[in-house]
């Protein structure tokens, strides 16, 4: 299972159109809200089944943190039919379970360690009971009928706007995929939830406390949006993961995990008019939310001046200037791209005078954003080490000067127009890479804007392009993150950034 | 040479039909999966004769038309790798890799090849493994006569620009000196370097061997690996198969005298029954490796399912069960049987754990081991196993790409042309017994070697009724010290 940057954003939506292409996208919705995207393609023998919820970190606050993330992992875990051999019987010993959780949420409140003797006799009767549920578990069920019919790419990610359940099966057992996610949309369980909570713990440290470059990521992230929760790291803070509780993720999977918040698409052969036929048979009937998806009304405000975040760490050092842009759609972003061309690949302008020319680091280059809400423009740099960042950061700041008043060239035009198309023909290449750029369309507006992309990127004319450097990479309203070697003469610790 | 740059007009067709869903009678399902009835899908394995020739220069090339994108990609094999580079130059395939890449060819200053491969999108990489030295290209179809050019001329013309060669030496110098900063890539180091002691395949690239390289000596090797009869090429795209032949064997150069490449035995022999790498964090990684043997083997596929069982299949594993799903110690663990050709491989478990929880870890995975060795699978694992293992074929050759880059892989390791045509059936053919009696052979726990990254003196204080560092002999060294181990 997987966590989605927001960086991975751009690469699905980097595309334009290439000649004569032919996608038969067809679109309904169910009477009950869910959206369905079919586009068939009778030269393979296998269909990629994508079931997305539109749910992610955004939609998360304090005490409720990667809450998205970890029911993508509990959606694992079954079904009142799936992966249980009497869910009956599980019911009086989840119970039990909550009530010895809820008793050590209370001491956790008194901040207690984890080590502390009493929290480690409830955890003790947690898994004691947990040990006695077992009897009537039937162990990933799920996973086991996908692989056992011929399931590949099977697995699940959440990003901060959208938590999707993926496989590709052989064509002739689709079924399987509605049948699984229709009764994993209608009755999940939330089975095994405290071991499951210790395995999310377990993947945080791993992603961010072990590895220096996320853990630095996660801060600046969290410094660059004060305000709008795409601050709040997918995977959830530490703290917020050790006290969930399953009543905490009901309320959060009743919200958010209904057909009225959830789009399928499937891409491979099948027939579209009998997919759609089946596809109503399984799910029509799952109710939508009770209460309407409250969506986030929190913006970003107005940058107030330069904010410069630093830390020493044993990693490869490197500069990060953040930007903040319009939320999706915005006219500005696709001048905005044409700008991360300018600056990005081998021939971009950053490449070219920072490794290149003045040998001061090994790469550099810049990533444009989209965001339903407050985008991000990004300007990176990975320093030599005995590098001096200000040098780097001077630089960047006289590329973006002149970008924000010399238009780009034609030469540079032509070059980010092909990169563009061939980025988005080599996104066709597979079923999947397909489902999920027409799935962050929709996500975003509408699945249709893939397709008129690359219209407006043709449209731009060089001149309209320093307007929106100087309007939105304004250096007077930066966030600057520097990640440095340690000093000298710091003991390396974990955990312990230095912040300025 | 002149470049014939045109922007295509974008036109995209798109059909969109929204269907009209009427009330209509909901059959019964039924109440498990299990009820499912599915049509039966007739699929066979696709062989790769069929795409197969032996062009004039005696390059073995997998070609295949497929129109649905305008798009060209091709893969080639170059029978090279890192094992054979010299000592004193550890680095010098990956350098070369880079270098064919970026230092110039002799129509194109590097610069201006830059300037032209981005300007028509164009993408070319080629990378140096142990034993298989890799190009990749993908373009634009449009672009074929220019890329194709290109490409002939970044294969057989490198300049190695002196310019270029130092920047790159630099940026090299640079990943050498946070190679060690994640603990993943400091597990694997360690352990190719205590399972391998003195060999080839343990050697490291150090500040001093990336410094004495030079021009020349890429020069040299360049020339005694770049000849047609040492490459496996594989295209697919929009293109006709006749013009892509013909373009290709004018473009690449002509049969040569080539003395075959030969890569230095290897032994598996472990230095150490456990090596402890210091480096202060919240988790200990942890990887438990035994030798193995080097293929083609006998008891090859008995141990790829056996593998599967126990942690090679991911959540439904035993190792997944239970260290994962039922205890909550570990976000992955897995292991995995090496599938080498060249020599002998290992087989190793990994995971990661929370200090704390370390040797309890530790002594549930022996403890699977040990189970799966005394009292072998059951008769519902090994179907479930194997079903897992053949029915990813289809999704293996998905695509004419697929098709063509999978045989030629398929031909650069010495493989029968038939492999995937039979591999289904030797699975099939496994029994319990054969399961039963790998795991004897190959899983002694009491052979395991153990690395281990973290906090050391964490480590060492944690303790659980069947395993504990502290009454182990291990050596413990710092991450930085892993260059200099033997």
């Amino acid at each position: 299972m997987r966590i989605l940057s927001p960086l991975m954003f751009l690469i699905l939506i980097s595309g334009a159109s290439a000649s004569d292409l032919h996608i038969p996208v067809q679109y309904d919705t169910l009477k009950n809200g869910l959206r369905v995207i079919v586009v068939p393609d009778t030269n393979v023998a296998v269909v990629s089944c994508r079931l997305y919820y539109f749910v992610g970190s955004m939609y998360e606050g304090p005490g409720t943190t990667g809450l998205s993330h970890m029911y993508e992992h509990m959606m694992f875990k079954g079904t009142k039919r799936l992966g249980t051999r009497s869910y009956q019987k599980e019911v009086p010993i989840m119970k039990s379970i909550d009530s010895l959780a809820e008793k050590m949420e209370k001491e956790r409140l008194l901040n207690r360690p984890e080590s502390d003797s009493l929290i480690q006799v409830y955890r003790t009767g947690i898994f004691s009971l947990l040990e006695k549920q077992r009897n009537f578990i039937k162990k990933d069920e799920i996973w086991e009928l996908y692989q056992n019919n011929g399931g590949t790419s099977l697995n699940a990610w959440t990003s901060d706007d959208m938590t999707a359940y993926i496989v590709t099966l052989p064509k002739n057992k689709v079924s399987l995929f509605y049948w699984i996610e229709a009764d994993r949309m209608r009755d999940p369980v939330l089975r095994e939830f405290y071991s499951e909570r210790d395995v999310i713990a377990e993947e945080r440290r791993m992603r961010y406390d072990n590895r220096p470059v996320n853990r630095y990521w996660e801060r600046l992230n969290s410094i660059f949006y004060i305000a709008h929760p795409y601050g709040t790291p997918t995977i959830g803070w530490m703290s917020d993961i050790q006290a969930y509780t399953r009543d905490k993720m009901e309320n959060h999977v009743r919200r958010f995990y209904t057909p009225d918040n959830a789009l399928l698409v499937l891409v491979g052969n099948i027939n579209p008019s009998t997919a759609m036929k089946d596809i109503n048979t399984y799910f029509g009937s799952i109710p939508r939310a009770s209460t309407p998806k409250q969506e986030i009304v929190t913006r970003e405000p107005e940058p107030a001046g330069v904010t410069r975040f630093t830390m020493h760490e044993q990693a490869e050092p490197r500069i990060d200037i953040l930007f903040h842009t319009p939320g999706y759609p915005h006219d500005d972003l696709y001048k905005l791209d044409i700008v991360e061309g300018i600056f990005s690949g081998r021939s971009g302008r950053l490449y070219r005078r920072l490794v290149d020319q003045e040998g001061l680091c090994t790469d550099a280059g810049a990533q444009n954003s989209y965001r339903i809400q407050d985008g991000e423009f990004h300007v990176w740099a990975e320093l030599k080490n005995d590098t001096d960042p200000q040098k780097v950061e001077k630089i960047i700041l006289e590329e973006l000067k002149k970008a924000a008043t010399e238009k780009p060239s034609g030469k540079e035009m032509m070059r980010i127009s092909n990169e563009i198309r061939m980025s988005f023909v080599s996104g066709l290449k597979s079923l999947e890479g397909i489902s999920d750029r027409l799935a962050w369309f929709e996500r975003l507006r509408s699945w249709k804007d893939l397709l008129s992309y690359p219209e407006k990127i043709a449209a731009l004319k060089p001149d309209e392009i320093p307007q929106a450097v100087s309007q939105w990479l304004n250096p007077e309203m930066m966030t600057v993150g520097k990640l440095l070697p340690v000093k000298a003469s710091t003991v390396p610790t974990t955990n312990k950034p230095e912040k300025k | 040479m002149k470049l014939s740059l045109k922007c295509s007009a974008f036109l995209f067709l798109i059909q969109i039909t929204v269907f009209s869903i009427s009330a209509q009678k909901v059959p019964k399902l039924p109440s498990h999966p299990s009820g499912l009835k599915y049509d039966s899908l007739k699929w066979s394995v696709p062989t790769g004769e069929p795409y197969r020739l032996e062009m004039k220069n005696g390059m073995i090339a997998y070609i295949a038309e497929d129109s649905l994108l305008p798009l060209v990609q091709i893969t080639g094999y170059i029978r090279h790798g890192s094992l054979s580079d010299p000592a004193g130059k550890e680095g010098l395939s990956s350098l070369l890799a880079t270098l064919m890449r970026s230092g110039g060819t002799k129509k194109f200053p590097a610069d201006t090849l830059d300037e032209l491969v981005d300007l028509m999108a164009m993408k070319f990489s080629f990378s140096s493994g142990e034993t298989q030295f890799k190009f990749n290209a993908s373009f634009l179809s449009e672009y074929t006569n220019e890329a194709l050019d290109l490409l002939q001329q970044l294969l057989f013309h490198p300049v190695f620009e002196e310019r270029k060669l130092e920047k790159e030496k630099k940026i090299y110098l640079e990943a050498i000196r946070h190679r060690f900063d994640n603990p993943g890539p400091t597990l694997i180091a360690a352990y190719q370097k205590i399972m391998y002691p003195g060999e080839e395949s343990s050697r490291l690239a150090s500040q001093n061997s990336v410094k004495s390289i030079t021009r020349d000596d890429l020069l040299k090797l360049h020339k005694n690996i770049l000849k047609p009869e040492n490459i496996i090429f594989s295209a697919s795209g929009s293109f006709k198969k006749d013009s892509i032949i013909s373009q290709i064997e004018a473009a690449f150069p002509k049969k040569s005298v080539l003395s075959a490449t030969t890569f230095p035995p290897v032994d598996v022999k472990p230095a150490v029954k456990c090596l402890l790498v210091n480096k202060p964090m919240s988790q200990a990684y942890v990887r438990i490796g035994l030798p193995l043997f080097k293929r083609p083997h006998p008891d090859y596929y008995a141990m790829s399912v056996l593998n599967m069982i126990l942690g090679g299949g991911g959540f439904t594993s035993r190792l997944g069960t239970k260290i994962r799903s039922d205890a909550g110690l570990t976000y992955s663990i897995y292991s995995h049987a090496e599938s080498n050709y060249n020599y002998s491989g290992t087989f190793f478990i990994d995971f990661y754990t929370k200090n704390s929880s370390f040797a309890q870890a530790v002594a549930l995975t022996i403890d699977e081991v040990r189970k799966i060795a005394e009292t072998g699978v059951t008769e519902e694992e090994l179907m479930h196993a194997k079903s897992s293992l053949i029915n990813e074929l289809p999704s293996m050759f998905r695509s004419p790409y697929d098709i063509v880059s999978t045989y030629a892989w398929n031909e650069y390791y010495g493989r029968q042309a038939d492999h995937y045509k039979v591999y289904a059936d030797k699975l099939k053919a496994i029994t319990r017994d054969e399961i039963k009696d790998a795991a004897k052979k190959y899983l002694k726990t009491e052979n395991f070697t153990f690395i281990v990254v973290g906090d050391t003196d964490a480590l060492m204080k944690v303790k659980d009724d069947k395993f504990t560092l502290s009454t182990m002999e291990c050596k413990t060294i710092p991450a930085d010290s892993i260059p200099a181990l033997p």
